[in-house]
């Protein structure tokens, strides 16, 4: 006890407060600094991609088609939904609320966008086009679930958690373009690839 | 563990080793650099379709075509049509700010009224349009109580403003003036066309072909086609005028001149070509002609007026005469303000050559038909000399008016003493249809705004300077106008109705179908396959079928190039021998005013857009300081330096600026860009130089009684 007393000498009166400090901070930075960075959010509203391709045959690309100067249209607006729900095909209140108040309104559905770039970045989904929008680990999956991912939304900055940041891209671009440098001649990590 | 102070530090110090294996550091900068991209006033990209509708700019009287690129439904740039005669591609820097205008902050956002504070404060379109009524029911059926000022000059819309005031009483409709009001005192009827494409001699007398008079981008096209690069050209231009502007510095030979003096050098001309033999047996007053020039436009006295050696007007002689096509194009270095002398002298060098009517000369253009019952007709509407007037009612001469309807112009800024508009205006009640919130917007009492041409239809009539009658549309190329406007037309229409004047129209869409239904009457094609100058030169084009309003108001251009009557031709002897210059000096005010005029600084009744500041050069405009141009032996005459400030003052104004040297300034003159100096507008438009317009005289020219400015004087000083 009495040695104990001298404390600060001993190794747990030095390595006891420090590992809890350790531990303390790691748990902020890896648990705590995220739940505080990002705000969630749900879409506004619940759209399943797996009834419509399931149930309804549809395909990706009718509704996320390349306009016919080769632009990519990105999500449909509300014509396009409305060419099936011009009025509720059936009783699901997110599918009246479509109907009465975004489409008879004539207000667009704000959907949140989990993959949006910045506007100093030039993407050209045409460019793309061979590969998958899942598998190449650009898009989350959506198309095989009714569920979709909740929005990660972080505060400072207003981008979604899921926003592919360049070393991504990058990344892409230097080994996947390598593999087959005369197809790929397009596809250099110069900085005018992407900022134009 | 005991809580003090040494274990305290540790386990900060754990922490802070701690945090150095979570990404909180890295994120919070690569986050914080992120946030400081995404500031609200940092513009954003729209995303959306991209398409291009094709529409009819109204920014200036020229009549380009314009693409509008839109994104997602908003547009977002302005671009030249290739498939429209009059741009061919190409466009000017004002139509390239034609977007940047739809939403530039001088934009008027509602209809508004004058308060007894001076400021103007919004109110509903009801209650503005009730107050118009309400001011025009007051003076219906006192002559002449109403006078509007147009600043629009191919519309059809003048068409309603003519019947409105017919219908109260009032034969006061005026238009801004222009080159086209001195062609109305040569050509009683119809517009003189100048068919450049075909011509292998181009003389431009003072007309500023190249950047400001008449169709400008046609007429560069005309140029850049007859000068391939690396090529013989194909057809000589040469310019006489007092500066060295942008049709100076482009055409192969350039003569300078005073202003007001292009008229004695025509004649110089015409005495080398009446020695030479030269005839115009078409023309009844020939011998009068011939006599008078003759008599007194010698080479010696040609040289004492104007400067130009003998050898070089007999030079130009030879080179006419020479020509397959010659083309002598009349004009105002400002496109308004010269004298029917200068004009009627160029155009009678065309008659000698007897190329009226023909390929590559002077056409007579016909004004396309009347649609609005109760309207002057366009030659009448043109004829009319707003100036002369202006002066008339500040002098008290001719009765004021009560309302003053101001649609499309800015007379308190951009007529020639613009003190002397106001002092006209003072009193009046002032109805301003601006878009923009202009010198005349802001003293005016109700404001009426008009939406701006990518949000309204309107149409484009035979600009003055093209080669061929025409007829395009201006169409709304956005879903919503984007601020509280109406446009005029419509607002018109209402009040004439509540006012029990039939004009016969529910809404100025029907008038322009109208419009569009009676071109039929004459013999037109559209410019998909044949262009009218190849129509000229005998190609045949099909003639116009279908659904005419379908295809114009879709961008296609309607074209004719029918003479619309025999002209009687004449040489204007009388006219010219009454309208000719005094050779006397003018030692009050020394020095000639070349006022000089391009797109780049805005139109008559558009400021300088700040898309076009950066195209200003360090030359022209410093601070809030601009520059006038003078040569090296004009400076040192008056004891200036380059940088140097300098006062000009005229008879009635002055103005402040800096002294630029330049040799392509003719002697004993000094030369001011018109279009600065404005003082309302935003803030990238105003303040910015002084208004040259303060500083020009107007005189009346003996013989014609025609108001002109072109060649006002002024005292030069070190300021």
């Amino acid at each position: 006890m009495m040695e104990e007393k001298k404390g600060g000498t001993s190794a747990g009166g030095v390595v006891l407060p420090f590992l809890l400090g350790f531990v303390a901070a790691l748990a902020f930075g890896w648990w705590g600094v995220p739940q505080l960075l990002f705000s969630k959010k749900t879409q506004p509203l619940v759209f399943t991609h797996q009834n419509h391709i399931e149930l309804y045959g549809m395909s990706c690309d009718d509704c996320h088609s390349f306009r016919r100067d080769g632009s990519f249209s990105g999500l449909p607006d509300n014509a396009k939904c409305a060419e099936c729900h011009s009025f509720p095909m059936g009783d699901h209140p997110d599918e009246i609320k479509f109907v009465e108040e975004y489409y008879e309104k004539g207000i667009e559905v704000p959907w949140l966008v989990y993959q949006y770039q910045p506007d100093n970045v030039f993407f050209s989904h045409a460019a793309h086009r061979e590969y998958d929008c899942a598998t190449a680990g650009c898009h989350p999956d959506v198309g095989s679930s009714n569920e979709l991912p909740v929005y990660y939304e972080n505060r400072l900055t207003k981008y979604s958690r899921d926003t592919m940041k360049m070393k991504d891209c990058e990344r892409c671009h230097a080994t996947v373009a390598a593999q087959e440098p005369e197809r790929f001649a397009g596809a250099p990590n110069a900085c005018q690839t992407c900022h134009k | 563990m005991a809580l003090n102070r040494r274990s305290f530090l540790t386990f900060a110090a754990g922490g802070v080793a701690g945090t150095l294996f979570t990404p909180v550091i890295w994120k919070s900068i690569d986050d914080s650099a992120i946030w400081t991209q995404n500031w609200p006033w940092i513009p954003r990209l729209e995303y959306g379709p991209r398409a291009y509708a094709a529409t009819t700019c109204k920014l200036c009287p020229a009549g380009c075509g314009l693409n509008i690129r839109t994104a997602g439904g908003r547009p977002v740039a302005a671009e030249g049509r290739t498939d429209h005669p009059l741009s061919q591609g190409g466009i000017c820097p004002l139509g390239a700010a034609a977007v940047q205008l739809l939403y530039a902050p001088a934009r008027i956002k509602g209809p508004m009224q004058k308060q007894a504070d001076g400021s103007h404060q919004p109110i509903s379109w009801d209650e503005a349009e009730a107050l118009l009524q309400e001011k025009l029911a007051e003076q219906k059926g006192r002559k002449d109580a109403v006078v509007c000022v147009s600043g629009d000059e191919n519309g059809t819309i003048n068409e309603l403003f003519s019947a409105l005031l017919g219908g109260l009483g009032s034969d006061g409709c005026f238009l801004m003036p222009g080159e086209q009001l001195v062609a109305s005192k040569i050509l009683r009827e119809g517009s003189i066309g100048y068919d450049l494409e075909n011509a292998d001699f181009v003389l431009a007398f003072g007309a500023d072909m190249l950047d400001s008079w008449g169709t400008a981008v046609r007429n560069k096209k005309a140029y850049g086609a007859a000068h391939p690069v690396g090529e013989e050209a194909s057809a000589e231009y040469v310019y006489v005028g007092p500066t060295q502007n942008v049709t100076g510095g482009a055409a192969d030979q350039w003569i300078a001149i005073t202003p007001g003096m292009e008229g004695v050098l025509a004649l110089g001309i015409a005495y080398h070509l009446l020695q030479g033999g030269m005839s115009a047996p078409q023309a009844h007053d020939f011998f009068a002609y011939r006599n008078f020039v003759i008599n007194r436009y010698t080479p010696d006295y040609v040289e004492r007026l104007t400067g130009v050696a003998p050898e070089q007007v007999a030079e130009l002689a030879r080179k006419l005469r020479t020509a397959n096509k010659p083309l002598i194009i009349p004009g105002s270095t400002i496109a308004q303000g010269g004298g029917v002398f200068s004009f009627a002298a160029a155009l009678s060098l065309n008659m000698l050559f007897d190329n009226v009517n023909s390929v590559g000369g002077i056409q007579v253009l016909p004004d396309l038909p009347k649609v609005v019952e109760g309207a002057k007709a366009q030659a009448q509407i043109r004829a009319k000399d707003l100036v002369a007037y202006v002066q008339g009612v500040a002098d008290g001469k001719v009765s004021k008016p009560g309302v003053y309807l101001v649609y499309e112009a800015n007379p308190l800024f951009a007529l020639p003493q613009p003190d002397v508009a106001a002092k006209a205006f003072d009193g009046s009640y002032l109805v301003s249809f601006s878009t923009f919130y202009d010198e005349t917007a802001v003293q005016a009492d109700l404001l009426l705004p008009t939406p701006t041409f990518i949000e309204r239809f309107d149409d484009v009539q035979t600009p003055y300077g093209s080669g061929f009658a025409s007829y395009s549309l201006t169409r709304p190329v956005i879903r919503q106008p984007i601020f509280d406007t109406k446009p005029t037309g419509d607002v018109l229409l209402g009040v004439a109705k509540a006012l029990d004047i039939d004009l016969g129209y529910d809404s100025f869409d029907k008038v322009l179908e109208a419009k569009v239904a009676a071109l039929s009457e004459l013999e037109g094609f559209f410019t998909d396959k044949v262009q009218p100058w190849e129509a000229r030169a005998g190609k045949v084009p099909a003639a116009a079928s279908g659904n005419l309003w379908r295809n114009i108001s879709r961008g296609s251009f309607w074209a004719s190039i029918q003479e619309p009557f025999p002209t009687a031709m004449q040489l204007g002897s009388t006219i010219i021998s009454q309208t000719a210059p005094p050779d006397a000096e003018d030692w009050t005010f020394p020095v000639s005013l070349a006022a000089m005029d391009s797109r780049t600084y805005g139109s008559r009744h558009i400021a300088i857009p700040p898309f076009c500041l950066p195209l200003l050069g360090e030359q022209e405009i410093q601070g809030d300081v601009f520059y006038v141009w003078m040569n090296s032996a004009t400076a040192r005459a008056y004891g200036l330096q380059a940088e140097d400030k300098v006062k000009l003052a005229g008879p009635n104004g002055s103005c402040l600026a800096k002294v630029r040297i330049f040799e392509g300034v003719g002697r004993n003159m000094v030369a001011a860009p018109l279009g600065f100096g404005h003082t309302a507008w935003d803030k990238f438009s105003r303040n910015k130089g002084d208004n040259i317009y303060k500083v020009l005289t107007v005189r009346t020219e003996p013989g014609s009684n025609l108001a002109v400015w072109a060649d006002s004087r002024v005292r030069i000083a070190k300021a």
